[in-house]
C-alpha cells in the first residue's frame, strides 16, 4: 500500500511540474490561455505552449524516465550502489564523441550531435565488455573496469578543452546537459527508445531481484548470470545513450533518482523502476523549471540545477535512513 | 478514506494526461508563428522588392521589408546600426555592457534575448519578430524552432573573418531591404580603411591583439576575426596558429615576440598584472618598445563589423601612427 501511494505521488508530482513547467518561463501565460493553446484553440501563447514548452517538457521526462532506469539496472547489475551511467563512463564516452563533433567538426549538421553522443555510449559499453572478458568478472572489478574507461575518455574530453579554449562553451553547455531548445525533433529521436525499452526493463524486474543475491545464489536460482547481466546492461545503454543524445550528459540523475527511489520503497524492482522512473522525470522537470526562471532571459542549464535540487534532498534522505537505523 | 481521496484526485489527473497526450499528438504539425506580426506597424518609405536570400541553412524569401528584427550576435547589431534599422531583440548575454557605445546609441531600446549561445526563444516569440538572424555555429541546431517563430537567416559568424563579415554585411543589408544603403556605406568604409592605412607608419609590424583574463592570455591568430583585419591591414601575424585563439603562456609569448602588443582585457586585473612583474616580460620586443596597449575587448573582439573595425583603425592610428 505504501508502495502504491509513492508511486501515485510520484505521478501526481510529475504532473503537477508539467503543468507548471508549461505555465512559467520568460514569458508568463495565463492559465486560460494555456489550456486555449492545449486544446488546439488559436490563442498568443500558441506557438510557445505547443512548439517550445511542451516538447521540452516531455524530453525532459523521457530523459528522466531513462537515466534513472539505466541507473537503477546499473547499481542492480553492479550491485554497487554507486554504480550509474556517469561512474561506469557510459556518459563520459558519450561527451567524448560530441566534443569531437564539437570541436574538430564545427560545421556538421545538427543531427550528428546526437549520433555521436549514442555511438560514444555504445562504444563504451563495448570496450568494457571487451575488458570485462565477456561479462564473467565480478561485478566490483566491472565498476573499477568501468571507472577506468570513464577516466580515459574524461581525459580526451580534457584534451579538447584545452586545446581549443574559445569553443568552451558549447560544449560545456552541452556536457552540463541542456533542455535548452529542445523540440519535437528531439520527441522524436527519444520516444522510440523510451516507449520500447521501459516495458522491455520493468518486464526484467524478476531477473534483477534475483540478481541482487549476488552471482552464485542467482546461478543457483538458474540464472545464465553473464548473459542476463549483458542484455541488462544492453538496455541500459539504450536508455542512457537515447536519453544523453538527447540532452546531453546529465550523470546525476541516473545516480540519485535510484537512490531516492530505493529509500522509499526498497529494493523489488516490480516497484523501483516505475518509482525511480517517476523520481527521474520530477527531478528533470524541477531542473528544468527553476533553471528556466531564476535569471531570466538567460537560462541555467539543467544538469546544473538538477545536482543543485537533487544533491541536498539525497542527503537528507540517507541521514533520515541512518537515524532510523540507529 | 485516503484511498478515497486518492481517487478523487486521479480523476482530474488522468484528464490532463489525456489533453497532453492529444496536445502532443495534434500539435507537432501546427508549425504558424504565434502572430504574423502587427499590421499596425508603418511601412517603409521605399518601395521593397521581394528578395530570396541564400543563406548558410537554405534560402528565405521576404515579400515586404522585415521591421522585427532580432538578431543573436553583436555584429548583426553592428550592421543593423550602420544601416539606421533598430532591432527589437537583441541576443548580448544579458549585458548590454558588451555593445560599443556608437553602436548601442543607435540601436535604441530593446529586448535582451539572453544569452548568445541559448538565446531565449520563448522571449524572442514573444516579440513577433518577421526576422531573425542567427549563427550557424550556435543556433543550427534551434534553426527548425526558430523558423517557427519567424523567418531565419543563419550566416557563419562565429568563425568569420574580415572578408566573411564583409559578405554577411552585404546579406544583411540586401535582407532589410538597404541594398544600396549598404553599398555606400561598405565604400565609405573602404575608404575610411585606406585612409587610415596612409597614417599608419610601418605597417609591416608584426601586432598581436589578445584577449586578457585573470586566468590566461588568449592570442587572436589570423584565423581570428581581429587577426584577420590586421592582416588585410599588412600586418604581420606573429602567432601563426592554426586555431583562431591559442593560449599562450608567457614563455610562448616571449618566443612569438611580437611587435606591438593590443591588450583587450575582460576585466580590471588580468594575467598580464603578474607577468609583468617577471623579468621575461620585459624581453618582449613590444615592451621593450613601449608597444603595449590596452584597449577595448567589445570594441575589438566583440562587434566584429563595420562600426568595430573603424574603431579599430582608429585604436591603430592613435597609437601608431603619427
Amino acid at each position: 500500500m505504501r508502495k502504491r501511494i509513492a508511486i501515485l505521488l510520484a505521478a501526481l508530482l510529475f504532473l503537477v511540474l508539467a503543468s507548471i513547467s508549461l505555465r512559467v518561463g520568460a514569458v508568463p501565460v495565463p492559465l486560460r490561455e494555456l489550456w486555449a493553446s492545449l486544446t488546439l484553440q488559436d490563442s498568443p501563447a500558441s506557438y510557445i505552449v505547443l512548439q517550445y514548452r511542451l516538447p521540452r517538457v516531455i524530453v525532459a521526462a523521457l530523459a528522466g524516465f531513462g537515466l534513472a532506469v539505466a541507473g537503477v539496472i546499473l547499481q542492480s547489475v553492479i550491485r554497487n550502489p554507486l554504480a550509474s551511467p556517469d561512474v561506469i563512463g557510459i556518459t563520459k564516452g558519450a561527451g567524448f564523441t560530441a566534443a569531437i563533433v564539437i570541436f574538430l567538426f564545427p560545421g556538421a549538421p545538427s543531427y550528428v550531435l546526437p549520433a555521436a553522443a549514442f555511438t560514444g555510449a555504445v562504444g563504451a559499453l563495448l570496450i568494457l565488455v571487451l575488458l570485462s572478458r565477456k561479462m564473467t568478472l565480478p561485478p566490483s572489478s566491472f565498476a573499477l573496469v568501468g571507472v577506468a574507461v570513464g577516466a580515459v575518455f574524461q581525459a580526451g574530453i580534457q584534451y579538447l578543452l584545452v586545446k581549443h579554449p574559445s569553443d568552451v562553451n558549447m560544449a560545456l553547455l552541452w556536457m552540463s546537459g541542456s533542455l535548452w531548445g529542445r523540440g519535437w525533433d528531439h520527441v522524436r529521436l527519444l520516444l522510440p527508445w523510451i516507449a520500447v525499452l521501459l516495458p522491455v526493463a520493468w518486464l526484467g524486474y524478476a531477473k534483477l531481484n534475483v540478481l541482487q543475491l549476488g552471482d552464485e545464489g542467482s546461478a543457483a536460482l538458474g540464472l545464465n548470470v553473464p548473459k542476463q547481466r549483458l542484455l541488462l546492461l544492453l538496455i541500459a545503454i539504450g536508455l542512457t545513450g537515447s536519453s544523453v543524445a538527447a540532452v546531453g550528459s546529465i550523470g546525476f540523475i541516473g545516480l540519485i533518482a535510484p537512490h531516492m527511489a530505493r529509500l522509499l520503497v526498497g529494493g523489488r524492482h516490480q516497484w523501483l523502476l516505475p518509482l525511480a522512473a517517476l523520481i527521474g522525470a520530477d527531478l528533470m522537470l524541477i531542473g528544468d523549471i527553476a533553471g528556466r526562471v531564476l535569471i531570466i532571459p538567460r537560462e541555467v542549464p539543467v544538469g546544473i540545477t538538477t545536482a543543485v535540487i537533487g544533491a541536498p534532498y539525497f542527503i537528507y534522505l540517507l541521514r533520515r535512513e541512518r537515524l532510523k537505523a540507529a | 478514506m485516503l484511498r478515497l481521496q486518492l481517487k478523487k484526485l486521479i480523476t482530474p489527473v488522468l484528464i490532463g494526461m489525456l489533453a497532453l497526450a492529444l496536445a502532443a499528438c495534434g500539435s507537432s504539425n501546427t508549425n504558424a508563428p504565434a502572430s504574423t506580426g502587427d499590421s499596425n506597424s508603418t511601412p517603409s518609405s521605399a518601395p521593397f522588392e521581394p528578395v530570396v536570400i541564400e543563406h548558410e541553412l537554405g534560402s528565405v524569401k521576404l515579400d515586404k521589408a522585415p521591421e522585427r528584427i532580432v538578431v543573436m550576435e553583436f555584429s548583426f547589431a553592428d550592421a543593423l546600426a550602420t544601416l539606421g534599422v533598430q532591432p527589437v531583440g537583441v541576443a548580448d548575454d544579458s549585458d548590454p555592457g558588451l555593445i560599443m557605445d556608437e553602436v548601442k546609441d543607435k540601436l535604441g531600446s530593446y529586448t535582451s534575448v539572453g544569452s548568445r549561445y541559448e538565446p531565449n526563444i520563448e522571449l524572442i516569440s514573444s516579440l513577433q519578430p518577421d526576422l531573425i538572424i542567427a549563427d550557424l555555429n550556435h543556433h543550427k541546431n534551434v534553426y527548425e524552432q526558430l523558423n517557427g517563430v519567424a523567418k531565419t537567416i543563419v550566416l557563419n559568424d562565429h568563425q568569420a573573418d574580415y572578408n566573411t563579415m564583409l559578405a554577411n554585411y552585404e546579406v544583411i543589408a540586401k535582407a532589410v531591404g538597404k541594398a544600396e544603403e549598404g553599398q555606400k556605406r561598405l565604400e565609405e568604409h573602404n575608404q575610411i580603411i585606406e585612409e587610415a592605412k596612409g597614417k599608419i607608419k610601418n605597417a609591416d609590424l608584426s601586432i598581436l591583439p589578445a584577449v586578457v583574463n585573470p586566468k590566461g592570455f588568449f592570442a587572436h591568430s589570423d584565423h581570428s576575426y581581429v587577426g584577420s583585419f590586421l592582416t588585410s591591414l599588412g600586418f604581420n601575424d606573429p602567432v601563426k596558429d592554426e586555431t583562431p585563439y591559442p593560449q599562450l603562456s608567457l614563455e610562448q609569448l616571449v618566443e612569438t615576440n611580437p611587435q606591438a602588443v593590443f591588450l583587450l582585457p575582460t576585466e580590471e586585473v588580468t594575467i598580464v598584472n603578474e607577468w609583468e612583474k617577471n623579468p621575461l616580460w620585459d624581453k618582449i620586443d613590444a615592451v621593450a618598445n613601449g608597444k603595449v596597449f590596452t584597449v577595448e575587448r567589445r570594441n575589438w573582439a566583440l562587434s566584429r563589423g563595420l562600426i568595430g573595425s573603424e574603431r579599430i583603425v582608429q585604436d591603430l592610428t592613435a597609437n601608431l601612427g603619427e
